[in-house]
């Protein structure tokens, strides 16, 4: 009879671990495809003795795997809940390539609107504003934030998602994760409202030499232009030509 | 300058690695990256104000799926790469940090352009590395796909190195014949420009990222800092 060996949480830090490369190869074709792979392959060796077994259960997984990068470990946990029941009883309560295909579109949904629509520009803003206020360790601020939670996500994914295997999907809709992202929405549109007076009072970004009110109600009237250009649907390229050419303007119609 | 540009060009390479091929705690935004390579090109404070408007622009462009962006982290490596060296030429030194910024920022778009083009000539190629890892797989070789993985990784190197190497010597000489021929006026547009780069990017996130419903906030959060600011002067 082969020797049955179950997934340690070792193994599992090993999967959050090589998680940090599920984009090193990142193609249009297979997009992640190779990644995942790479995830896996240590546990998979491990619960698989036979080398043949093993060989076909990585082939298995040799195709298409996109998802948020931050989420792809969970996929890989709960593929390897199903594959280690296989392994050991011959069958699994789920096909784990099924598993694999269904959760990574919702966690690439998800954690793309959590981890890059939301927390990097709410922590940015939060790093901006504090650059902005003299805080000369503001970019140490935004790598401690961002780096500390997205490692520790890619930590608890894994441990989650091989823990609740295909029930991850609930236990995160459970988490109400919409509702943070909107909430954090509102902060970052309260920060970035705030660093407007900052900018204005930071030498380095003052705009002209007028007070402080004048130097307000002139930048919160260029936001508010740009505001309208990007309503407008206008590239960021373009804006930017456009500011420029403002700008050029500006300094041949008024004085130095 | 040479080694200085090769030394901060390599060290930028690997930084950038960190925005979509490994790791991805961010060191790669420009926010972290720029002041990063000011630091160790010798003025952190140029770094830092290159990387808050880049940061702020390009906020909401989002890599996700198959899409291809303007890779934000190169180009606030570059700006700060050219504009942290140009400041120490003895043809430059006499300008404003800020109006050489802004004229290196709007020349590195079209260099975005060409970059982006790049990037997705080497995504294409790393295909080839998965194609390799697979047909190893199959013939029982299974210690490639480490490899693999990690040549990938090597193609996005390689596609960093070479733009930013070019570029950087290429925009550093060219600067520095230029912009002496350049009138008073312009560079003081451009100092102007730079200026007013994180507000227009602080338009670009409430524009593109947030909508017009959090409007109010950000108006509200302008008064409630302004009151902030005028206390502490007050106090």
């Amino acid at each position: 009879m082969a020797e049955i060996v179950k997934i340690s949480i070792f193994d599992l830090i090993g999967i959050a671990l090589r998680s940090f490369f599920v984009q090193a190869c990142w193609n249009f074709n297979k997009m992640q495809g190779l990644g995942f792979l790479f995830m896996i392959r240590g546990t998979l060796s491990k619960i698989y003795k036979d080398k043949e077994l093993f060989t076909k259960s990585l082939l298995k997984y040799a195709d298409f795997f996109n998802t948020n990068p931050y989420f792809a470990p969970a996929i890989a946990g709960a593929v390897m809940k199903y594959e280690e029941e296989l392994a050991i009883q011959g069958t699994s309560s789920f096909n784990p390539e099924a598993i694999k295909a269904s959760l990574m579109g919702p966690f690439g949904a998800i954690g793309d609107s959590l981890f890059w629509s939301t927390l990097r520009p709410v922590i940015s803003a939060v790093a901006i504003f504090a650059a902005l206020a003299n805080i000369s360790y503001a970019p140490i601020i935004f790598l401690g934030v961002y780096g500390i939670i997205s490692i520790v996500f890619r930590f608890y994914a894994t441990f989650i998602g091989y823990k609740y295997g295909k029930d991850i999907i609930n236990k995160i809709s459970r988490l109400n994760l919409y509702t943070l992202i909107n909430r954090l929405k509102n902060i970052m549109a309260l920060i970035l409202g705030a660093v407007i007076p900052l900018l204005e009072i930071n030498k380095n970004f003052m705009l002209v030499g007028h007070s402080f009110f004048v130097n307000i109600l002139i930048a919160f009237g260029i936001v508010n232009l740009c505001f309208v250009l990007f309503l407008k649907r206008l590239t960021t390229t373009a804006v930017i030509f456009i500011v420029m050419f403002g700008c050029i303007m500006y300094a041949y119609i008024f004085p130095l | 300058m040479f080694f200085e540009i090769i030394l901060a060009v390599l060290i930028a390479s690997l930084i950038a690695l960190d925005r979509t091929a490994i790791v991805q705690v961010m060191i790669s935004q420009p926010i972290v990256a720029s002041p990063i390579i000011g630091y160790l090109l010798g003025d952190f404070l140029l770094g830092l104000k290159i990387g808050i408007a880049v940061q702020l622009l390009w906020l909401p462009a989002l890599q996700i799926g198959a899409a291809i962006v303007p890779n934000s982290s190169l180009a606030s490596l570059l700006i700060c790469i050219v504009s942290v060296v140009g400041e120490k030429l003895p043809q430059l030194s006499i300008y404003s940090a800020e109006a050489v910024c802004g004229i290196v920022f709007i020349s590195v778009l079209p260099l975005m352009w060409i970059e982006e083009k790049i990037d997705t000539f080497v995504r294409k190629k790393n295909y080839l590395w998965f194609v390799f890892a697979r047909n190893r797989i199959a013939e029982g070789d299974t210690s490639s796909i480490g490899v693999a993985n990690l040549g990938g990784t090597l193609f996005f190197f390689i596609k960093n190195f070479v733009f930013l190497c070019i570029s950087a010597f290429f925009l550093t000489n060219l600067f520095s014949i230029v912009i002496p021929h350049l009138p008073r006026k312009i560079m003081f547009s451009f100092e102007i420009f730079f200026k007013i780069l994180p507000l227009a990017g602080i338009s670009a996130v409430l524009g593109e990222l947030l909508n017009r419903k959090y409007y109010f906030l950000f108006a509200t959060g302008v008064i409630i800092q302004m009151v902030i600011v005028i206390i502490y002067y007050i106090l």
